[in-house]
């Protein structure tokens, strides 16, 4: 069902161009009346006045009302859609005027304007965010008297990011025991093939590996390696950025945390999203299927209400399925979420970091030796968040995501614990 | 503001406001006469531009000054005025509006016709006018 929004315009009254013609005609032959003493001026005067008078008896200003259907429009970036806004008036005999604008980087285009009060208009934006569709209303009213202006948000459009369909990988780490599409070094059901060893009651007969069996006299079994699935969790880093690079970067924050859960779904892993440092820090916990998808696009830009809020800095427990794979997008340049990651590690998850900030994050051209100085502060920060646990790869402007993923750190299971898997 | 105002109540507002200008140079000749030809003009030229209605109420009066037009004339040159200027910024009078121009009307018709032989009137009037306009434009100033 299509849903409606209705939001009513607070209106500032004032005289309308009408008073202030009256007023002015009024005064004018007022003022030849009394300084030349044409007294006939005055029956002249006389039913201005009774104009302006009138207004103690007009009907009450009405309250007006702006519709929007639908009221909350969801699209992908340049991709163009309609709503219909209209004003509403309570009493049908004041005038009301509707204008419509949107935000700079949306296009508007009015197409059938089938009155004033009413307009259907084609949105598209190039790049993703959430796009209020601003309603200005001019109301005349107690008889043309007053002249009513107010602003609303009628609509609000979200514009979904667009995002490459490269799949990204994922860190290697010990995955759940969980069918998926991810090979592990795990024995179980699967295609690839992993080993032979001797047949023990128990094991399934389509298992038995006949040409070895006939050569060695005895039952073997063919054993596969199993693939499995993983709980992806992104995290998103909403904090307040310096203006600057850092705030031009936070564009590839969105689109990466999408690109990721993107790959995710689509390798059938269950994929969530923790957005924190926002204004109202969000969560939504991990599930599969191209609904997901959707519902994550809806929590990244808070559309809707089909994700949970949480109060603090710190992503909770309930967003973050045990074992899951961390993936933070984020300048880093936020203590807070530095902390959020720290705390995420020594819950036993796999966290990795992806930096989006690009050099130094100043606006203006700095000594070369400050972007130098600043590099090395990136370095000895990307080596201690490493030493805690929390891998941090750059992802520059000019690369790929995943090319930029390749470069996570492969930490190998010490080989007791591989063997013992094996 | 867009114009709301449909084509028919333009050519009712224009109507009133030729009305206005004649009602006023009946009497008139000379510089009079220019000065209603001229104003006539300009209501005209109101239809598309809004703003000229207001000179074109202030040309009238000049011609009513001009040609010393009688009171009854003088009214209904004004009741056209005030009809002319609402009809041309909206789209319907409402009835409290005429009821008040009507009324208001009577009463200044009224107010004209007497004799004004009293010594102290034009002493009294610029104070009279005076509270007079801020009795009326009060309501606006809290708005």
């Amino acid at each position: 069902m299509i849903e409606t929004r209705s939001t009513e315009v607070e209106l500032r009254w004032r005289p309308s161009p009408l008073t202030r013609a009256v007023v002015t005609c009024a005064a004018a032959a007022l003022a030849v009346a009394l300084i030349g003493g044409y007294w006939q001026l005055v029956a002249f005067t006389a039913p201005l006045v009774g104009v302006l008078v009138s207004i103690g008896w007009q009907r009450e200003v009405p309250r007006v009302h702006v519709h929007a259907e639908p009221g909350s429009q969801r699209c992908f970036e340049s991709e163009e859609t309609r709503l219909s806004v209209w004003a509403v008036a309570e009493t049908s005999d004041v005038a009301v005027d509707l204008k419509l604008e949107a935000l700079d980087g949306m296009r508007l285009e009015t197409v059938e304007p089938v009155s004033p009060q009413r307009h259907t208009v084609a949105v598209a934006a190039d790049k993703w965010g959430r796009y209020p569709i601003v309603a200005r209303v001019n109301v005349v009213a107690r008889g043309g008297l007053l002249l009513g202006t107010g602003v609303a948000d009628a609509a609000a459009v979200f514009v979904f990011p667009l995002v490459s369909p490269q799949s990204t990988a994922i860190p290697r780490t010990e995955l759940l025991d969980r069918l998926g599409t991810h090979l592990t070094r795990h024995i179980g059901p699967g295609v690839e093939y992993a080993d032979v060893r001797r047949y023990v009651p128990g094991d399934q007969l389509r298992t038995v590996n006949w040409p070895v069996s006939a050569r060695r006299g005895s039952l073997h079994v063919t054993e596969r390696l199993t693939d499995r699935a993983a709980d992806v969790v992104v995290l998103i880093d909403g904090y307040p950025q310096p203006p600057g690079p850092a705030t031009e970067a936070t564009d590839r924050v969105v689109r990466g945390a999408v690109q990721v859960v993107q790959s995710a779904l689509r390798s059938g892993d269950r994929a969530g999203v923790v957005a924190l440092g926002d204004r109202h820090p969000r969560w939504l916990g991990a599930d599969i299927g191209r609904r997901q998808f959707y519902r994550i696009l809806d929590a990244v830009l808070a559309a809707g209400d089909g994700f949970e809020a949480t109060p603090g800095t710190l992503a909770p427990r309930a967003a973050i399925p045990p074992g899951s794979i961390v993936i933070a997008f984020s300048t880093l340049l936020d203590t807070e979420f530095a902390l959020a990651l720290i705390d995420l590690r020594k819950r036993g998850h796999t966290v990795v970091a992806v930096d989006v900030l690009e050099g130094a994050p100043f606006e203006e051209e700095r000594d070369q030796l400050v972007a130098r100085m600043w590099s090395l502060q990136r370095s000895f920060m990307y080596r201690d968040m490493g030493t805690i646990g929390v891998d941090v790869v750059s992802w520059r402007g000019d690369a790929t995501l995943d090319q930029a993923m390749q470069l996570v750190p492969d930490h190998r299971s010490p080989a007791r614990r591989r063997a013992a898997a094996i | 503001m867009s114009s709301a105002a449909a084509p028919v109540t333009r050519a009712v507002s224009t109507a009133f406001g030729l009305v206005m200008v004649a009602s006023a140079a009946v009497q008139a000749d000379g510089p009079g006469l220019v000065a209603a030809v001229v104003a006539a003009a300009v209501v005209v030229a109101g239809t598309v531009f809004r703003p000229a209605a207001t000179i074109a109420v202030l040309l009238t009066v000049s011609v009513i000054v001009l040609a010393d037009a009688p009171p009854v004339l003088t009214a209904t040159s004004g009741l056209c005025a005030a009809a002319y200027l609402v009809l041309r910024h909206t789209a319907a009078m409402t009835s409290p509006t005429v009821l008040g121009a009507v009324g208001f009307t009577a009463a200044g018709l009224a107010a004209a016709s007497l004799p004004m032989a009293l010594p102290w009137v034009p002493l009294l009037a610029p104070l009279a006018v005076l509270v007079l306009y801020v009795v009326v434009t009060r309501p606006f100033w809290a708005t």
